[in-house]
């Protein structure tokens, strides 16, 4: 693999990986269990990635030049890193497939009602694989110059919405104890299990240096807006009605009225930024996805592995009828993705100390 | 990939024919000059059988019982330095006696006065210094001649720049001859560091090529490919800067220019000190700069005259501008056509007053509008200048107003064009400038097909394609990635020159430091 990375490269894939799409409908999956204390969740799961981002990095500094599907089957053995692989390989395909869906769908009801689904949805998969074809290098560049445009974004959406909070309903603080926080949390465990994406591109860079600060500071900022926008969320609308919003974030955007009129409505105008969030994601997933697919068959055909992915895609997008649907494949999806995130990364770890000790005692 | 390469292979006829390598018709091989001068004569003659515009003079000198034959090209010497250096002295020695027998070595020490006199017997070697304007001195009895530097041919003078103009830059720019445009760089950059390398490129041309760079700053694995490259090519004949920057691009199918092609003498020394290769192609008042990135285009070297905070003004303006000159139709398109909602109900209410009774669709109007710009810009240029004022007034009066007037098009979109027509003006390099058109319509386009969501899309692949050009191991993209504060002090803001303490990183200079 060629290094061509810097460290600072590395802030780039965290934030665009976390921020994803589900940033418009995660206020409403943590409401439904945590309520009005939907953003308290946000904080717990944000203090075990900080772990899990610390572990895939620290494994990955001791493998330096395999992606974390390869050092999986060098730690835990062929059979078990197979399977394991394997679950990655579900996890990303289908992460890629329903977010091109749930993409599709919002820009159906928000920007282009009339376009069919699959053209909008082939559009965004062609850019995706256009840009993984580049190279790494590219994807970096790409991340590099949205990332500022993003973060401007969500940082206007919020200061808009300042107008239309209610601080009564945050209200009742830490209502029906731990449990439904820890609940809410178990939804966020998919967005921010994308930190992984550290585990497949430290092959790529130069060195590690000040990479422990950079990763520190990015998953910060993603825990920071995604709480923020978890609690505006419930501020304006209140967690009763949280519940029967599809898109909150969406809808965030929509309750902005400008003093000023410049912009009639603002949320055709936030839509459009979705656009870079869900292609970065989408990318991200892909590449990871490309990556762990070359670890699963031990290959090094790039062109044929990106390309063959694609109808995988569509089929899993086009599959569900309606959302619903998408969100109980999301729900299934996100399973194997709280185990990946509870169970495989501290696996790995106590994995890689054991074997640590024994070329020790060796 | 494969199968691609198998078609490639059907189309592609794979006997080619042979290279023609042979220099010249009538030259042999390994010709010598002779003893005799007559014989040499009739060689030369045989050579240039179809050439009228070689001079022969034959020259007795009757003491020393000498002959002389002296050959050059008419128009191509400098006939003032062949009376000076040639005929005066030769023919003042052969007045006194007392001297010594005239020799070809006595010749070529003492008398010739030129400043270059060089001894030659191959014939080869003799025609191409013809070429350059050089006379040569055939002796009788002597087989070998003498070459003597008279170059000088009619120049253009130094003007002021046409095509990017400053307002506190220099007022010199390049002229078509290597000689003085290295005459003026030298001039500015006092150092022996400066490095000045001599290529020839043409079989028929043998057009000259300088590389100038300073050494130990400008990278040199950059330097190493330029050249390599340079020496690579094998063809009949360039015309200009222009195919030297095509045979040796790095990315053959992109809209945007690899190389920054510039008049401007200040330019060219800015990006020299920066730790760039310049390529200077005879023949050419441009010279072209690499590695570029995509923000050199947006750049002027106003920017580094005025005050930092106004030119870091001037660069945001710049940047919008270009936003504008390439988005702004598909944008206009966008919103009226698929989301008037966002649009402010007043404004809305307006232009759908304005296209109450207009047959086409918006669409239509703005291709017809922006196609009618294109036409009068390249209308223009090509113009000779008397006329070319006609077509502004043609132009702007009658096309603009009467269109409106006869209710084809609505007023709203002459805005729009006319602000994409001003803002294309504000970028400083021409040959970027045109690109912006080849981004224009197809933005227009998949904005008629998607609305907003076509132009977001449109810029992604646009900037993916952005990215993924590199040239010389510089992306077209590094000034924005990976982050760094160096960078971003001249990129879209220009800091004050004290704190632009270091040459560009994305460079690789071999030496960073530009100032304490």
């Amino acid at each position: 693999m060629n290094k061509q990375l810097e460290s600072i490269n590395i802030i780039a894939f965290i934030i665009n990986g976390v921020l994803s799409i589900r940033l418009l409908t995660l206020p409403r999956e943590i409401g439904e269990h945590a309520k009005n204390n939907g953003w308290m969740s946000v904080l717990l799961m944000g203090a075990y990635i900080f772990f899990v981002g610390y572990v895939f990095f620290w494994v990955g500094t001791k493998h330096k030049d395999l992606t974390f599907s390869q050092i999986c089957e060098k730690v835990l053995g062929k059979f078990i890193g197979k399977i394991v692989i394997l679950g990655i390989g579900v996890y990303t395909i289908v992460s890629v497939g329903l977010g091109l869906r749930i993409f599709g769908d919002a820009i159906q009801i928000y920007l282009l009602d009339k376009t069919p689904l699959i053209v909008t949805m082939s559009i965004m998969l062609l850019a995706c694989s256009y840009c993984i074809l580049k190279g790494v290098k590219t994807i970096s560049i790409i991340l590099d110059i949205l990332l500022p445009l993003i973060l401007v974004s969500i940082i206007i959406l919020i200061i808009l919405s300042f107008s239309n909070i209610d601080i009564m309903n945050l209200r009742p603080v830490f209502h029906g104890g731990i449990t439904p926080v820890a609940k809410g949390a178990l939804e966020i465990a998919d967005p921010f299990l994308t930190v992984g994406i550290i585990g497949y591109i430290l092959p790529f860079f130069k060195d590690f240096k000040k990479m422990k600060k950079w990763i520190f500071i990015s998953i910060s900022i993603c825990i920071v807006i995604y709480m923020i926008v978890v609690l505006i969320c419930i501020l304006s609308f209140g967690s009763e009605e949280l519940n029967f919003l599809l898109f909150p974030t969406i809808t965030l955007a929509k309750s902005i009225r400008m003093e000023v009129k410049i912009l009639e409505r603002a949320e055709s105008l936030f839509m459009a930024a979705w656009v870079p969030i869900t292609f970065t994601t989408l990318l991200l997933f892909y590449l990871a996805s490309t990556l762990n697919l070359k670890a699963l068959f031990n290959t090094k055909k790039d062109y044929f592995l990106i390309l063959s992915q694609i109808p995988l895609f569509f089929i899993i997008a086009l599959y569900p009828s309606n959302i619903s649907e998408v969100f109980k494949f999301m729900g299934w999806n996100e399973k194997i993705g709280q185990i990946l995130i509870f169970v495989i990364v501290p696996v790995m770890m106590i994995a890689q100390l054991i074997r640590e000790r024994r070329v020790k005692a060796k | 990939m494969k199968l691609l390469n198998r078609f490639k292979n059907l189309i592609i006829d794979k006997n080619e024919t042979e290279v023609h390598t042979k220099l010249y018709k009538n030259i042999k091989e390994n010709m010598k000059v002779s003893r005799h001068i007559l014989k040499n004569q009739e060689y030369l003659k045989q050579v240039f059988n179809k050439s009228n515009d070689i001079i022969y003079k034959t020259l007795t000198l009757e003491n020393n019982n000498l002959k002389l034959l002296v050959v050059g090209i008419n128009g191509l010497m400098d006939a003032q330095v062949i009376t000076d250096d040639i005929f005066v002295p030769l023919k003042e020695q052969d007045r006194f006696k007392d001297t010594e027998k005239l020799t070809l070595s006595t010749i070529k020490r003492n008398l010739l006065t030129a400043l270059e006199v060089e001894l030659s017997n191959d014939f080869n070697k003799l025609i191409n210094s013809l070429f350059l304007g050089e006379t040569i001195l055939f002796i009788e009895g002597y087989e070998e001649a003498l070459i003597v530097g008279t170059h000088g041919w009619k120049e253009r003078n130094i003007e002021s720049p046409q095509t990017e103009e400053t307002i506190r830059g220099s007022r010199e720019s390049f002229v078509e001859s290597v000689g003085t445009n290295i005459t003026l760089i030298r001039r500015r950059i006092k150092t022996p560091d400066l490095a000045i390398e001599q290529l020839k490129v043409g079989r028929k041309t043998q057009t000259e090529i300088r590389l100038i760079y300073i050494s130990g700053v400008c990278n040199s694995n950059i330097v190493n490919e330029v050249r390599e490259r340079i020496e690579n090519i094998d063809t009949d004949g360039v015309v200009g800067s222009a195919q030297v920057e095509q045979l040796i691009e790095c990315n053959k199918w992109t809209v945007f220019p690899q190389t920054l092609a510039t008049e401007r003498v200040d330019r060219v020394i800015g990006s020299i000190l920066e730790g760039r290769l310049a390529i200077m192609v005879d023949g050419t008042p441009f010279i072209l700069i690499t590695p570029i990135t995509f923000t050199s285009f947006l750049n002027s070297p106003d920017d580094y005259y005025e005050r930092s905070v106004t030119s870091s003004f001037m660069r945001l303006i710049r940047y919008i501008s270009y936003f504008l000159t390439t988005t702004l139709p598909a944008l206009y398109l966008a919103l009226t056509a698929y989301h008037p909602g966002m649009i402010p109900t007043p404004l809305v209410l307006t232009i759908t007053e304005s296209r109450i009774g207009l047959p086409f669709p918006t669409i239509i109007e703005v291709f017809i509008m922006e196609f009618t710009l294109e036409i009068l810009t390249e209308a223009s240029i090509r113009l000779p200048r008397p006329i070319g004022q006609t077509v502004s007034i043609v132009g702007g009066l009658v096309i603009g107003q009467a269109a409106v007037q006869a209710g084809i098009v609505s007023p709203l979109i002459i805005i729009i064009v006319a602000l994409t027509a001003l803002t294309s003006f504000v970028i400083p390099i021409y040959t970027f400038t045109l690109s912006n058109r080849m981004i224009r319509f197809p933005l227009i386009l998949v904005a008629g097909a998607l609305g907003l969501y076509g132009i977001f899309m449109g810029w992604l692949f646009l900037l993916i394609h952005l990215a993924s050009l590199e040239c010389f191991g510089v992306r077209y993209l590094s000034d924005f990635s990976p982050y760094s504060l160096n960078s971003l002090k001249d990129t879209f803001i220009k800091v004050p020159q004290s704190l632009m303490k270091k040459r560009p990183e994305i460079l690789n200079v071999e030496d960073i430091k530009r100032q304490n």
